[in-house]
């Protein structure tokens, strides 16, 4: 039986997965979906949504390492089927003795959907940006020379509070007797406001820093404390930007 | 109850299968037979011609700091008195991977390249060291030992160096360019020519030269030049026998920090200074940095 039942009396709903009391179903919302075509556009509602968010998502991806997006997929995902459901379900779903059920799906599918688009924008904000630290320096590094690694400013909206460096120290003559088992490195940050300032690593290591808010270049000075005669350069000083 | 015990025999049959799987992988693997195994011996290649440190005396009768470092570290892991080969300098790595000897005890510097894989662009060995380690110096006549006293005094000089070392490697670097360079096959024919007149001098590690030096009256060890990288002499080995790798390792770090290393130096190199033997003895850290290993460990940060 359709039609309206009335203000402030219960409604007894037979669906598929059992009874639903809808006495809270608000009146106008059965109002509503009186109307076919109301029932179909909210029924194909969750997956335009959902069409339309993997669009966006396609058209502004942020880039950086694919697992900082597995809440995004798992959340888009999940809206994707539930309304892709929805749009099978078509009107007839949110009809009598199903409108509920019906209209639980439409908002879980949506709730899903909206989700994911959270979760993207909020990778936007704080995903991980690489950056490539260049050296500044001629010669190899020896117990009597330093090298300046420096990190460029980074692009609009990539700044971040903090820095990732992994760095790797090899012999600059892979021929010559190796030195980087008796190797120290000694990281003095240059740019004022970034912590800590000095930082002792061994030869292949990741530190971090706090930029301090900074948003412009970062300039950190490398010096090796190692055995007369041995020379190393750096083979590797891989920067990321992240947040906490 | 009735389900549990209808699905036994699956289960035991399961297992039973994954375990004859597993028996059948360990089989197939076919894990490299120790270089230590019972009855067999271990045969080195060392250096013919380096007195103090590798030295053949008569045919197959070796002696030298590199003879007693093998010896001992063999005894320490319980394997059989080795035999000797003689091998040349840049013969050292293919007579490992071809199989010729099971380990290259022969004045043998550890450098990355020689540790790492040969898939990666190495030279495939593992290193256990070091045993001992030396910057590189200058072997003179003695007659004209006060002409030098510096590195300097050697441009325009001609040097005499060996393929396949360390040593040439280091000479052949632009800073040096001042040096004329000659190249012998290995340490004997340049020794030779530095006493017939035909080089001013022969640049090796100081602790071989120090071993011509007590060898050959005529020629001494100019005290005042020590440069380069310091050489860290390994026991090489082939990769694929990490387990022996890490016997020799264990031992070789019990054998440094006691009275017998420093007895081995003193009976091979007597000659030697005491603060030159001082800066010879590794520490064991740096022999758990380099030993078998793909690559030099972190040093430890304090």
């Amino acid at each position: 039986m359709e039609g309206d039942p009335g203000p402030g009396r219960r409604v007894h709903f037979e669906t598929h997965h059992g009874a639903v009391h809808a006495g809270e179903i608000d009146r106008s919302t059965f109002t509503f979906l009186k109307n076919v075509d109301a029932r179909s556009v909210v029924a194909l509602l969750p997956l335009l949504v959902a069409v339309g968010i993997a669009g966006y998502a396609a058209l502004s991806w942020p880039g950086g390492p694919q697992i900082q997006y597995a809440g995004f997929y798992a959340a888009l995902g999940s809206g994707f089927v539930t309304s892709v459901r929805c749009a099978v379900m078509g009107p007839a779903g949110l009809t009598r003795p199903t409108a509920t059920a019906g209209l639980l799906l439409v908002t879980v599918s949506l709730g899903a959907s909206l989700l994911g688009l959270g979760g993207l924008e909020d990778i936007r904000r704080n995903r991980e940006i690489p950056v490539g630290l260049s050296v500044q320096a001629a010669g190899p590094l020896t117990g009597s020379s330093t090298q300046t690694l420096v990190m460029p400013a980074p692009a609009p909206g990539e700044a971040r509070d903090r820095l990732r460096l992994a760095l790797t120290l090899t012999d600059d003559d892979p021929a010559s007797p190796t030195c980087v088992h008796k190797t120290v490195a000694t990281l003095t940050v240059l740019t004022p406001g970034v912590t800590p300032g000095v930082q002792r690593v061994p030869a292949q290591s990741e530190v971090e820093f706090d930029l301090g808010g900074r948003r412009g270049e970062v300039e950190i000075e490398i010096a090796v404390q190692t055995r007369e005669g041995c020379a190393l350069r750096v083979a590797q000083a891989d920067g990321t930007l992240f947040n906490e | 109850m009735r389900g549990m015990r209808r699905r036994t025999p699956v289960r035991r049959a399961a297992t039973t299968a994954v375990l004859l799987a597993l028996a059948a992988a360990g089989c197939g693997a076919d894990p490299e037979p120790s270089i230590f195994a019972d009855g067999r011996k271990v045969r080195i290649g060392a250096k013919s011609d380096q007195p103090g440190t590798s030295h053949e005396r008569h045919a197959g009768d070796f002696d030298g700091l590199d003879i007693a470092v093998a010896r001992e570290l063999l005894d320490r892991v319980g394997a059989e008195p080795p035999i000797f080969n003689g091998i040349i300098s840049r013969n050292r790595a293919p007579a490992l991977r071809d199989g010729d000897v099971d380990l290259v005890v022969a004045t043998f510097s550890i450098t990355a390249r020689r540790m790492l894989p040969v898939k990666e662009g190495g030279e495939g060995l593992d290193f256990v060291g070091p045993y001992a380690s030396t910057q590189q110096g200058m072997l003179v006549r003695a007659a004209d030992l006060e002409r030098y006293r510096t590195l300097d005094d050697l441009n325009g000089r001609l040097v005499c160096v060996w393929k396949g070392t360390t040593s040439a490697d280091e000479l052949r670097k632009p800073a040096y360019q001042a040096i004329r360079l000659r190249e012998e096959e290995d340490a004997g024919f340049c020794v030779n020519a530095l006493k017939a007149g035909e080089v001013d001098a022969v640049s090796t590690d100081q602790l071989i030269l120090y071993g011509f030096m007590e060898a050959e009256p005529a020629l001494a060890v100019v005290p005042g030049i020590a440069f380069a990288a310091t050489n860290d002499y390994g026991v090489a080995l082939a990769k694929g026998h990490r387990e022996d790798c890490e016997r020799l390792r264990d031992a070789l770090k019990k054998y440094v920090v006691s009275n017998e290393w420093d007895r081995d130096v003193k009976n091979n190199l007597p000659q030697l200074p005491l603060e030159r033997r001082n800066e010879a003895r590794p520490t064991e850290t740096e022999i758990d940095g380099a030993s078998c290993r793909d690559r030099p460990a972190n040093a430890p940060v304090g």
